[in-house]
Parts: structure tokens; sequence; C-alpha cells
């Protein structure tokens, strides 16, 4: 009964409420995710709370002494890919000396360092991280790891404080690749998209192309995102897409484990540049 | 009802939901851990008035977009799937913990499912395996359920729900 003493029945509470979230529902997203980085922004230091245990524990023990640790070894190994794909690009920049782009502006860029806040639900490959634009952070900018060694994801949302980064493992996410093998000219590009695993994938490669478990996959340079090729994964698995029998499905493994990201790097254009694009 | 107790509660479930603490309990290469607001939204649609149990629905809902980051459909879907539970109310009667369980897993399924398709509309993706991990999710959130649930029902008194069934009528 008291529902019906009050002014508004429990079909109007309902009927407005329902309308209320259809038009939320119906209002772009770049509207509505300002309020959900608001809300990871406003309680970073609570979310965060049990990463740094959850790093630890996803640690693995001690190495003997003969072998080093596994994060020296990728580390090392990020290195090595890193250095190789520079080399690759100098060599080409030292063959197309005769071509000089001085009527386009010097690109420069450079790096914000973020950490990050936390991950988006259970189903999506997306983190948080606590620098927005403020700091520069735009959507489509790269975010390398740590160590700025290895790409892991896309911004795909921002706010003035935070963003939200897409991993490359995301469903949602394409990154234009190149795939090399060492010791070697192969050097095909295609486009990598996440699986929703832990791994990502490449398809649309015709049989006739080369490619092989153990090949790197480079993140291609991207005028104004980044300056040279940056190491994204290794290809683990090679087969015939079972719906297209003459093109390769190919699988790759990130170089980064997208479980252990604590800090990540944004690459951010140089402020005057981003007011000479807009 | 004291909104502010809720209010609160609700706060700590959206930290809890979002932030890293529930995930160091995660399992499987998923990283599937529980969802909190689902049984939240449970507990209280079936615990309160219609009133309280059409706005709390739609707020859980809405939480959950917030942790999300998809706004829309999980208000939708946990409002409408609020006041089908305080409806069934009158025929269902949860208090053992099977029962608890296989309401919370049921809710979480269709809801989930639900927001997923309509989410689909406003932002279409691919993501594999996304059955799967909510089938985990739904037994994990289930699972634990009757602990949250006595938790609620130890703090009802705090937030001073009112169970009145004279007031279910929808007119």
């Amino acid at each position: 009964m008291a529902g019906r003493n009050s002014h508004f029945s429990n079909a109007n509470v309902f009927v407005s409420l329902l309308t209320v979230a259809i038009v939320l529902l119906l209002l772009p997203t770049r509207y509505t995710s300002r309020v959900s980085l608001f809300f990871y922004d406003t309680f970073e230091s609570v979310l965060r709370i049990g990463r740094d245990v959850q790093l630890n524990t996803l640690r693995p023990q001690p190495a003997q002494q003969e072998s080093i640790s596994y994060n020296e070894y990728a580390r090392l190994w990020k290195s090595f890919k890193n250095l190789e794909a520079q080399l690759f690009a100098l060599r080409e920049e030292h063959e197309r000396l005769a071509k000089v782009r001085a009527d386009l502006p010097q690109l420069s860029s450079g790096v914000v360092m973020a950490r990050i806040t936390g991950t988006v639900g259970n189903y999506s490959h997306e983190v948080i991280i606590n620098k927005g634009q403020t700091a520069l952070v735009r959507s489509g900018q790269y975010v390398l790891s740590e160590g700025e060694d290895a790409l892991i994801g896309v911004v795909s949302e921002t706010s003035e404080t935070a963003a939200k980064v897409r991993l490359i493992t995301d469903a949602k996410q394409s990154v234009e690749v190149r795939i090399r093998r060492d010791g070697t000219d192969n050097d095909i590009g295609a486009m990598m998209i996440g699986s929703g695993t832990n791994e990502c994938r490449i398809s649309m490669i015709d049989q006739q192309q080369d490619v092989r478990e153990g090949d790197t996959v480079y993140a291609a340079a991207v005028p104004n995102k980044l300056d040279i090729p940056v190491v994204a994964g290794e290809v683990v698995r090679v087969r015939p897409d079972d719906l297209h029998p003459l093109l390769w499905d190919i699988i790759v493994t990130p170089a980064e484990d997208m479980t252990r990201l604590n800090d990540v790097a944004v690459i951010v254009a140089d402020e005057t540049l981003l007011k000479w694009t807009e | 009802m004291r909104w502010f107790l809720f209010s609160v509660i609700l706060l700590i479930a959206m930290l809890l939901e979002a932030g890293n603490l529930l995930k160091l309990f995660a399992f499987g290469g998923w990283y599937i851990h529980p969802s909190i607001l689902i049984t939240l939204l449970v507990y209280y649609a079936l615990a309160c008035q219609a009133r309280d149990a059409i706005i709390i629905s739609f707020l859980i809902g809405f939480a959950a977009d917030i942790t999300t980051g998809l706004m829309g459909p999980h208000t939708l879907c946990f409002g409408l799937m609020g006041l089908l539970l305080n409806q069934s109310n009158q025929v269902l009667l949860v208090q053992r913990a099977v029962y608890k369980v296989l309401v919370v897993f049921s809710v979480y399924l269709v809801a989930e499912t639900f927001s997923h398709w309509i989410g689909l509309l406003k932002e279409p993706t691919s993501q594999s395996n996304y059955y799967s991990i909510m089938l985990f999710t739904g037994i994990y959130s289930a699972v634990i359920s009757p602990v949250l649930w006595s938790i609620l029902s130890a703090l009802s008194g705090w937030v001073n729900i009112k169970k009145s069934r004279s007031s279910r009528a929808y007119h």
C-alpha cells in the first residue's frame, strides 16, 4: 500500500528508470565512457590494492646459478629483437638516402610513463592507466611495456587524468605488423588481431609466403605513433586456415606477459605537433 | 531503507568488482574471478519492497556498467531482472544455500547474456571464449554467493530493509 500512497507509483518508477537506462544505452560511448574512467581515476589507490601481491605471486621462483631468470631472459630477448629491427630500419634508411623529406614537418615523439590502475571487467583485455589528456595521452597512441621494448596495446579512450588501453590480445584490437626471421630478408606485412585469449592471430597471409614458427612479429612503424618497429610477439603456430585453405592461420604469442604489467610507456606526439595536426 | 548505507555497500562491491583484490583468488588461464554485484542484485531484489527493489536493481546495473566501461546494457538487464526476481518472490522462497547458488547462477547467465547481446548493438566485438568465461564466472559467483548472502543478511538491519509483500502491486 505504501506505493499507492506516494506520488509516483511503482510502475512509474520502473518506466522512468527504464527510460533512463535506454537513453544511457543510446548515448555514444565517447560521452559515457568518461563516467567509467572517472570512477577508476577517483578510486585508483583502492583499486590497486592486491595488484603488487598478484604480480609477486605470478613471478617464477629464483633460477639456478647456471641460468638467468625468466624476466632477465625476456628482457634480453626483446632487446636483441629490437636491435635487429633497428638495424633493419637503418639499413633501409641507408638505401633510401636520396629521399629527403624536407617539406614535411619534423616529427618528434616522447614517452609518458603511466601506472596501471586496474583491468576492465572479466571479459575484455583492457586496462586503465593513470595518465590522460593532461599528459598528452590521446586515443590511438601506442603503449609499450615498462622497458619500452615491446608493444602491449593501444589507447582506446581518454579522460583528463586517465585512459583506457586496449591490449593487443583483445579481440577488438588490430595492429599493423611485420613478420621477420633472423638472418634472412623475410619481411611480410600483415594485420594482427587479438584473439580474446592470451594470444593474437594473423590471417589473410597467402600460403606462398614463407612464415614459420619462431618468426618474430614487429609492430610496424607508423608515422607520429611509432618511429621504429618494436617487437610485439613471436609466431608459435602456423597452419592452413580452416575456412580459406589457401591462406595461413598464424598464432602469435605476445612478447610481454600481460598479467605481469604494472607500469607502461605511452608514446605521445610532441605538443606542438599535436597542435599542428589539430 | 537507509540509502546512504546501501550506497556504501554498493561502492565496496564496485571496488571489489573493478579492483585487483578479487583477482588474487582468480583461477585458470582466463583469470576467472567472481562477480559480487550479481549476488547483491539477487539478494536485494528478493528482500526489498517492490519500489526499493526496482531502484536498487537499476543502481546495481549502473554500477556494473561503470566497472565494465560500457554504459547501458547492465543497467537495462539488471533492472529488468530485478523486477522479475521481485515479482517471483511471491512463489520463490530462497532460503537453502543450494537454492541461492542456483538462483544466482541462473540470474548471472541470463543477465550477462542479454547484456552482452545488447552491448553488441552499441559496440560490436567478436571476443572469443566469451560464453566459456561467462559460464565459469557464473559458477564461481554462485558458489560464493551463500557467504555473501549471509553477510548481506547480517547487514540488512543496518540498511533497514522493509520486507513488505503487500506493496508488490504494479499499477
